[in-house]
């Protein structure tokens, strides 16, 4: 009876749950349709700029620098997280591990703006004094990454953690030595947590829409090199959505859409790796 | 940074903030009020609104900001009580009734310590169509770039600058695009090559709390209370709160104590103009 | 308490094992931070011959076998007294800080197969490629030598890039057999490696045991009496004496099995049967 009523009660959960998601996403595509039909998909990307007020709506440049900002997250961070999370693992001592995972777990839950304020305060000038005008895709790189890098942290200690003491034991049966060991045996048993912590973080640097816009300058452009300022797609929601109208608010619907698609995609693709159990 | 939390909105907070601010309106003994808007505007209307609810227990005024363009778009969608804009309201706009609660104007600055102090308006033009590129161009230190700090579109300090500057949006040259003051103060503050424009009431203020701003001399008047109230500054704004229908009960309640002195004393001490 | 120590000594002195020793401790103590879990071991394991351990649920048994390769080492609150002679050498003065050397010449299999969650050509190649060897056709000839050598080449040859965790049970306790010898260790020791398994593939890795024993020195601790009457040719009996794990006797299985000579052995033995 009890048994039957958590049914219910998780079905029914997961049922608002999954429909929010589906009510918010049909409602992107209503919002956009009307844009879309009448400006055109291709103009999107074909436009000559960005200046919805006067009829020009490429967002490439936009995307582009939403692509460069996950990935340079992602690679900056990923690595860096493995590591912390193998050295709380297997090489720090206890005490160390105890305050290490407090802190990450802190620096997990702290709010974007902090890390954002950070970024304007005291990041940016120090890039503005090596290469002007400070305000640029390094900089928002290294916010978002050091926004996820926790994130991921904790991710891959938990798939640490978890998995089974028989692989150690084995491992150190078989006479192989510690850093073989993880490098072997322990990475590519866990490459499911892995793959779901950069997964976590790669949507949450894409979605970030504070921290960036506070310290990438927000200039629409493709960008030549890492210190030049770019806007990312959700700056440009954050800053226009809130006069934009008619096809103008269309565009920044399609943005959402995109974003919206592009998580999507990096949970479809955390999927494919997670179930392709054997490697080679 | 009360800004901040508004401007990533998202729809779903929109139908949120439309239910609070629709629904309680009518709410009687419990009055709350939802103000959206300017971020110049906001900080005032913050203020008063936290000496208004002292004065009557049970009144709520939540304030939001997003822009001036946001808060008469918001206004026009019923989805709050007040628009707070920082400017005069266009033709277009004119079907709304604007009641005048402050006046402001917008410096210009860089960073404290950037040697120059003046700068006329065909320098400011030249640099903000990025025709001059070097501060040794103008006066200041030569061989440092000028990193030009500009409002993202559909604000009213921009709209009020360009206008000034007789300069149309894509003529603009900008190396940075800021989003409210706050960001503008502080993206200036944080590069010594910086340039940019806020509302001298906010710059006055940062600069009262140590944030390491100069607000430079345009046309021989220094952006001071003083000027803008004599009106010899020149770029000088109203700040507004608009209303679909003339202002009424709680609204009009509030403008009264807006007008007051007490209201005018608030309003003086955040460095704008209160009007009398 | 007395009596005992006495008898261990006794049995000790009586016993004239054939053949070389390959292992032998002296005065073995283990324990877990303050809690003392083996006293006082002294042991002679032969070479080229199946030892088993028997003994009831916390005689210490496992806990002796770990000393042997020094999977002590894993948790760091364990300290270990007196001396374990791999051959000539201490295993702890002589084998140095470092383990690896160790256990390149002990292997061991657990109570639980535990392969590695790749395929079995990984999980074979692995160890090799760690200790030098690179060459592609010298790893594949070592493979199918140590599949062939527990059996399993027959079935899973041809599908060695298959992930090792579709094997049964059995199959993945043989493949951590072939697993722990790709190394050519000189001892091999199994913890339960049965316990876990059902009735055939027990059989098929009791007759595997029965087969190694000509290469290998195998120490096998079991619960089984019925498997130590199958497999081994020497027998020790570990109990637990207040709480703390002693070696009461060792010999001959034959003599073990039919004239035990502690008191406790023939409880033992009789209960069991």
């Amino acid at each position: 009876m009890t048994d039957r009523l958590l049914t219910w009660t998780l079905g029914a959960a997961t049922l608002v749950v999954v429909s929010l998601i589906a009510v918010i996403a049909v409602f992107l595509l209503n919002e956009s349709l009307d844009t879309l039909n009448r400006v055109g998909l291709g103009r999107f990307f074909s436009d000559s700029g960005w200046s919805p007020t006067m009829g020009r709506f490429n967002i490439l440049p936009m995307i582009v620098a939403s692509v460069l900002l996950m990935a340079g997250a992602v690679i900056v961070a990923a690595p860096l997280a493995v590591l912390t999370a193998v050295f709380l693992r297997f090489y720090a001592p206890s005490p160390v591990v105890d305050t290490g995972r407090r802190i990450i777990e802190v620096l997990a839950a702290m709010p974007s703006v902090v890390y954002g304020l950070w970024g304007l305060v005291v990041l940016v000038p120090v890039i503005a004094a090596w290469q002007q005008p400070g305000a640029s895709l390094m900089a928002g790189i290294l916010v978002l990454s050091l926004m996820i890098f926790p994130t991921i942290t904790i991710v891959v200690h938990s798939g640490l953690t978890a998995m089974p003491q028989r692989y150690i034991e084995a491992s150190l049966a078989l006479a192989l030595n510690r850093a073989y060991m993880v490098r072997r045996v322990v990475l590519p048993a866990i490459r499911a947590s892995i793959a779901a912590g950069v997964t976590l973080g790669a949507a949450r640097a894409i979605g970030e829409t504070m921290a960036v816009m506070m310290v990438t300058g927000n200039i629409v452009a493709v960008p030549g090199d890492l210190f030049d300022p770019v806007r990312a797609l959700t700056s440009n929601i954050a800053l226009e959505m809130a006069y934009a109208l008619g096809d103008h608010r269309g565009a920044l619907y399609i943005s959402s859409l995109l974003l919206l698609a592009v998580v999507i995609l990096l949970v479809l693709i955390n999927e494919f790796i997670v179930s392709n159990k054997c490697e080679y | 940074m009360k800004c901040l939390f508004a401007c990533g909105r998202i729809t779903v907070l929109a139908l949120v903030a439309y239910w609070i601010g629709f629904g309680s309106s009518h709410a009687g003994e419990n009055l709350r009020l939802l103000a959206t808007g300017s971020s110049t505007v906001a900080p005032v209307m913050a203020e008063l609104a936290r000496k208004y609810e002292q004065a009557h227990p049970g009144a709520r005024i939540d304030v939001q900001t997003g822009g001036s363009s946001r808060g008469i778009a918001d206004m026009i969608n019923g989805l709050c009580d007040m628009g707070m804009v920082s400017r005069d309201l266009k033709p277009s706009e004119r079907v709304l009734h604007a009641y005048t609660i402050a006046h402001d104007g917008i410096a210009v600055i860089t960073h404290r310590d950037n040697p120059i102090d003046v700068l006329d308006r065909a320098r400011l033009i030249e640099i903000y169509r990025g025709e001059v590129r070097d501060w040794g161009d103008v006066g200041g230190a030569a061989g440092v770039p000028i990193v030009v700090v500009n409002k993202a579109a559909g604000r009213s300090t921009l709209e009020l600058f360009l206008h000034y500057l007789d300069l149309s949006p894509d003529q603009v040259h900008s190396d940075i695009i800021i989003g409210d003051n706050q960001q503008g103060l502080k993206t200036v503050a944080g590069n010594r090559s910086g340039i940019g424009y806020v509302s001298i009431g906010a710059a006055l203020h940062a600069q009262q709390e140590g944030v390491p701003i100069k607000l430079l001399t345009l046309e021989g008047a220094e952006p001071t209370i003083a000027n803008v109230t004599a009106g010899n500054y020149p770029i000088t704004r109203p700040l507004n709160i608009v209303t679909r229908k003339p202002a009424q009960g709680a609204v009009s309640e509030l403008l009264a104590f807006i007008h007051s002195d007490e209201g005018a004393s608030v309003i003086e001490s955040l460095n704008f103009v209160p009007v009398r | 308490m007395d009596r005992i120590t006495e008898a261990v000594t006794c049995t000790q002195k009586q016993e004239n094992t054939s053949g070389n020793i390959c292992l032998c401790t002296e005065s073995l103590c283990l324990s877990y931070g303050t809690r003392a879990a083996l006293e006082n071991v002294s042991i002679r394991i032969p070479s080229r011959s199946v030892t088993a351990i028997i003994g009831p649920s916390g005689s210490g048994k496992s806990s002796f076998l770990c000393c042997l390769n020094r999977m002590t080492d894993l948790s760091g609150s364990t300290t270990v007294g007196g001396s374990v002679h791999l051959g000539e050498h201490d295993i702890h003065r002589d084998l140095g800080k470092n383990p690896i050397a160790l256990r390149r010449r002990v292997g061991m299999v657990f109570q639980l197969p535990n392969p590695f969650p790749f395929s079995i050509w990984k999980n074979l190649a692995l160890p090799l490629t760690h200790h030098g060897v690179a060459n592609k056709r010298e790893l594949s000839g070592i493979i199918e030598q140590v599949l062939r050598r527990v059996g399993l080449w027959e079935e899973v040859g041809g599908r060695l890039r298959d992930s090792a965790l579709t094997l049964s049970g059995g199959q993945q306790q043989r493949l951590c057999i072939a697993r722990a010898l790709v190394l050519e260790p000189e001892v091999l020791l199994m913890d339960e490696p049965c316990s876990s398994l059902d009735p055939l593939s027990t059989k098929r890795i009791e007759t595997l045991i029965g087969q190694l024993k000509d290469r290998y020195t195998i120490v096998v601790v079991t619960h089984d009496l019925a498997q130590a009457r199958r497999v081994a040719d020497h027998v020790a009996l570990f109990w637990n004496v207040d709480g703390v794990g002693r070696l009461i006797e060792q010999g001959s299985a034959a003599r073990i099995f039919q004239h035990p000579q502690h008191e406790l052995t023939t409880t033992y033995l009789e209960g069991q049967l």
